[in-house]
């Protein structure tokens, strides 16, 4: 397994690199404590804590030159269950704009903006917690800034962005995977003019997640923000759907790790390609 | 709560149309075959639009609301603090500031912001934070933003400021000013990290009541 090449690239936004060493962060993100952390050590070389408050999970993982935040997708990605939860059930569905400063900063979008319950209510329980320590890192040095996820902690991602913007901490990227939509145009317009070139939502094109949820039943309609970055010829079995199986299927995998090193078969298929395009472009030259 | 109720009578609504309807494809079969007649049709003909009728509802309320209320401003009060967003509103008439002297934290990201707008805010004694995100707002309207004595939090991105207008407005700063968000500006990212620097090195402007502390300085660009 040749991880030794996961490196975060800074000033060059939207890096295969990148994507893979976050991809890695948000596979990370569904282990338990101790063995969390060992791994983000072996295998990112970032020392991170965990932070838990209920249902929601996020990780924050630094090392001399980097900051990450990962936020795990459900808390028992032996099923669908928690997902379902969030993106089918109606009253979590709702869009919608809550109150308090967390709310006040989402309303900033715009007085149409409108966000989804579930997400919302999720990246509530842990803000408290995680602000402060992401604070904390920054003043001690100023380092980039990078937020992922995967499936349910791609859309926490997506919101951690647009709130540590507010607090004014600059975002380097953000890599969700899999991710769900989280609010309606407005909402999802300030994000994409506020985060320009900073969001890379990596998606294939056969995983439902990102397709969800459908629609709030009677005020705005969802969608995504900006860039969606598609993996693999359409059909084609990719990153995200690796990943994916997480959810569904793969929590033996990645406790054992194979599902780790599927993930970066996936996307070693991906950098090879940017390397031959790489190569045959200064060839060319 | 509102969509609460609305997604009840949506159910509702799609429940009733939908018996509605398969009653009545049900009824329009035995009336080809002639084993009944077409007034029997009546009844689930009825209660597909009596369901279609309140299904709809919450639809209509909603478009009715828009077309009359529209996107007005948000008014909360947030840890304390009156707050007020206009940001992506649907009005343009921003004499409203002249009825809220008591905000303190105030989003007006909109683009009709100009330069001129800004002077309303001269009746607002207690604002701290700003937003003026993609506003048309210049140099002039960065320096008549020095005048609001209690201002901590400033964001200015994507506007027409150049970078020496921030250099200038960073140099004479209110004398709590701690955050800024000049984003897609080209602002140097040096002038920031230098008035950032300036806080904790202590040459930049101290705050005037004698606080030991000097307040950590952030800057997003």
């Amino acid at each position: 397994m040749a991880l030794e090449r996961l490196e975060l690239k800074e000033d060059t936004p939207g890096h295969v690199s990148t994507a893979t060493y976050l991809c890695e962060a948000s596979a990370l993100a569904y282990l338990g404590e101790a063995e969390g952390k060992k791994a983000f050590q072996e295998i990112l070389g970032l020392d991170a804590t965990l932070f838990s408050v209920d249902n929601t999970q996020a990780w924050l993982a630094t090392n001399a030159d980097h900051i990450v935040v990962a936020f795990r997708g459900t808390e028992s990605p032996t099923s669908l269950d928690g997902l379902k939860d969030i993106l089918l059930t109606d009253a979590m569905n709702l869009l919608v704009v809550p109150e308090g400063r967390l709310g006040h900063d989402l309303a900033a979008a715009g007085v149409g903006a409108r966000f989804h319950k579930g997400f919302v209510d999720a990246i509530a329980e842990i803000w408290p917690a995680l602000l402060p320590a992401i604070e904390a890192e920054v003043k001690k040095s100023d380092r980039p800034m990078w937020i992922t996820g995967h499936s349910l902690g791609g859309a926490l991602a997506l919101l951690a962005a647009w709130l540590l913007k507010r607090k004014f901490i600059a975002v380097e990227e953000v890599c969700t995977f899999g991710a769900p939509m989280i609010g309606n145009r407005t909402a999802c317009d300030a994000f994409n003019k506020d985060l320009a070139g900073r969001i890379h939502r990596y998606v294939n094109g056969r995983d439902p997640v990102p397709k969800l949820p459908g629609l709030s039943l009677v005020a705005n309609e969802f969608t995504h923000v900006d860039r969606e970055r598609l993996l693999g010829p359409h059909p084609m079995t990719g990153l995200v759907e690796v990943v994916g199986g997480v959810a569904g299927k793969a929590v033996n995998g990645i406790l054992a790790g194979t599902l780790i090193d599927e993930a970066w078969k996936g996307i070693n298929a991906e950098v090879a390609t940017h390397f031959l395009d790489c190569y045959r472009e200064l060839l060319r030259g | 709560m509102s969509e609460q109720i609305g997604a009840v009578l949506v159910f509702v609504g799609l429940f009733l149309a939908t018996s509605g309807l398969l009653v009545f494809i049900g009824r329009s079969v035995r009336v080809l075959l002639g084993r009944t007649e077409r007034r029997r049709l009546l009844g689930p003909a009825a209660l597909l639009a009596a369901g279609l009728v309140i299904g709809a509802i919450p639809f209509a309320t909603q478009r009715l609301y828009f077309s009359i209320v529209g996107l007005a401003e948000r008014e909360r009060v947030v840890d304390g603090r009156a707050a007020l967003v206009l940001t992506g509103w649907d009005r343009s008439d921003y004499s409203i500031l002249a009825t809220k002297p008591g905000v303190e934290i105030l989003e007006m990201g909109n683009a009709d912001v100009t330069d001129e707008t800004l002077d309303l805010l001269a009746g607002l004694p207690k604002l701290r934070e700003l937003t003026l995100n993609d506003s048309r707002i210049t140099d002039e309207g960065l320096g008549k933003l020095r005048a609001l004595a209690r201002l901590e939090s400033l964001r200015i991105a994507r506007t027409a400021v150049t970078p020496e207008g921030v250099a200038a407005f960073l140099a004479d700063a209110p004398p709590h000013f701690r955050e800024i968000d000049v984003t897609g500006n080209n602002v140097p990212t040096s002038i920031l990290r230098k008035w950032k620097n300036a806080a904790a090195t202590g040459d930049g402007a101290p705050p005037a009541d004698g606080q030991a502390a000097t307040p950590e300085r952030r800057y997003v660009n």
